[in-house]
């Protein structure tokens, strides 16, 4: 299978939120054009709810779907690429979650995204960092396949192009801080580490090593760890995030 | 025809020791301060030449201005209040210096000339310089460790004639290590060369020169004294 972990989690203030990843195997040359397609039966007839999501890995409905509550859908994802075109798996719209159990959790989000909406979250983007899809041809080793260019113009220090994808629109609440500037303690010029924790709602699902930027005040962050603070039979509902501020002088500054 | 050995005038190519207030090299004495300024220097100017770098490592130009440059390149513990965590980055660093005199004795004096009231001493020490390359992934510290040693094994010889060292060579390299967590991870590859280096310096003491005491044939030293 070429598409894998495709999932449809709740959003409460848009439609169904689909996620989804590429095998490593899959070395066709970009760019790669997804699609998401709706069914009232597994077996089709298909039709394209989504223009085409090119080199991204996820797809927000952009308004709140309004559907019969005994309709049944079916969606996947179809990706044509320069070679070929590939399918997911089909899944339902609720995923794993039934239709009560779908709603309870997007009513969770909902009132996470008030509280930070209304009083103290702040709004920001997301930023994935590509785990798979194309390789970067510039810094990478071509025998051990190690990035040799944390800064490189194409791939940022990720190995893969794009380096990021997204932005996706969020909600966040930051912890305070401390900042300190201090000596690095392997000796070389100084470090100002500021680590905060952050709160959002389990769409989109968040990882190590993706990227924050607060629309603010322009501050980029790394995720260093996410710890699901609620869930419902596993699917998340809030998501807790330790991030590290990066320094100004960071490639995240110049490809975000 | 005499046997006395032709006088040969020897000139100093810098006579003077410093130059436009400038301090020369040869004459000062490779303190700590000194050696980290040869040695930051060295590697600064190799990546400051866009041209000087191997085929196939990440070029990183450094540039004196921290706003123009790609990499930094300082002393160890550096105090950088207005570019804190910039990384990639290579440091110098200076292991301890045992210091052994020429001659086997404690003090180091070397000779005493009589004549001048003038004491020489000298010191030779020895010690390790690390350039700690510090990369936001494995492969760019790995690439510019590369880069450095082959610069630093290549030219040696060159480092120890320009910089009066007795010695300077490579001797260890580190290839790949985790360092301590900062923003995100950081990997450090480590080259080390080892130097010798002789230091000499003279004292003249406030004493009164000693007479010269020749005596000549057919002279009684009780007759006539000394001359």
């Amino acid at each position: 299978m070429i598409i894998t972990n495709y999932e449809i989690l709740p959003s409460y203030s848009r439609g169904f939120f689909h996620t989804w990843e590429v095998s490593q195997s899959l070395a066709d040359p970009g760019p790669w054009r997804f699609q998401v397609e709706e069914a009232p039966a597994p077996d089709g007839p298909w039709t394209p709810v989504s223009g085409d999501v090119i080199n991204m890995y996820a797809y927000q409905e952009v308004v709140e779907r309004r559907v019969n509550k005994n309709s049944v859908l079916y969606f996947r994802i179809k990706l044509v690429t320069a070679k070929d075109t590939y399918f997911s798996a089909t899944r339902m719209p609720y995923g794993d979650l039934d239709r009560r159990e779908f709603l309870i959790g997007r009513d969770i989000m909902r009132k996470e995204i008030l509280h930070m909406s209304k009083l103290a979250g702040t709004q920001g983007s997301l930023h994935l960092v590509s785990t798979f899809g194309p390789k970067c041809r510039v810094c990478r080793d071509p025998i051990t396949d190690t990035v040799r260019d944390s800064k490189c113009k194409k791939c940022f220090g990720t190995g893969r192009d794009p380096a990021y994808h997204g932005p996706y629109q969020v909600w966040y609440t930051f912890s305070s801080a401390k900042r300190t500037t201090q000596l690095s303690p392997q000796g070389a010029n100084t470090v100002e580490p500021a680590q905060y924790q952050v709160r959002m709602i389990g769409a989109p699902p968040v990882k190590k090593n993706d990227a924050i930027v607060d629309t603010g005040s322009g501050k980029r962050y790394y995720v260093d760890s996410v710890d699901n603070a609620a869930e419902l039979r596993r699917v998340p509902l809030v998501q807790v995030l330790i991030v590290n501020e990066a320094p100004v002088t960071d490639a995240l500054y110049k490809v975000l | 025809m005499s046997n006395l050995p032709h006088p040969v005038e020897v000139n100093e190519i810098m006579p003077e020791p410093s130059v436009g207030g400038v301090d020369l090299l040869p004459h000062v004495r490779k303190l700590p301060r000194v050696l980290y300024g040869i040695f930051v220097e060295v590697i600064r100017q190799y990546y400051m030449n866009f041209e000087g770098h191997p085929m196939g490592t990440p070029v990183k130009v450094w540039d004196k201005d921290p706003a123009k440059t790609e990499i930094w390149i300082d002393t160890e513990h550096r105090w950088v209040d207005d570019h804190p965590e910039f990384r990639p980055a290579i440091y110098v660093a200076l292991s301890a210096i045992p210091y052994e005199s020429l001659t086997g004795r404690k003090d180091g004096a070397l000779d005493y000339d009589l004549k001048d009231s003038t004491e020489y001493f000298s010191r030779s020490g020895s010690g390790t310089v690390s350039f700690v390359h510090i990369g936001g992934t494995c492969g760019e510290a790995v690439a510019l460790a590369d880069s450095t040693m082959d610069y630093l094994d290549a030219f040696g010889k060159v480092i120890r004639d320009d910089f009066c060292f007795t010695s300077f060579n490579l001797t260890n390299r580190v290839p790949l290590q985790q360092m301590p967590k900062e923003s995100k991870e950081r990997y450090g590859s480590i080259v080390t060369c080892s130097y010798q280096l002789q230091d000499k310096w003279s004292l003249k003491q406030e004493a009164q020169l000693l007479k010269i005491v020749t005596f000549r044939a057919l002279q009684q030293l009780s007759a006539s004294g000394i001359v």
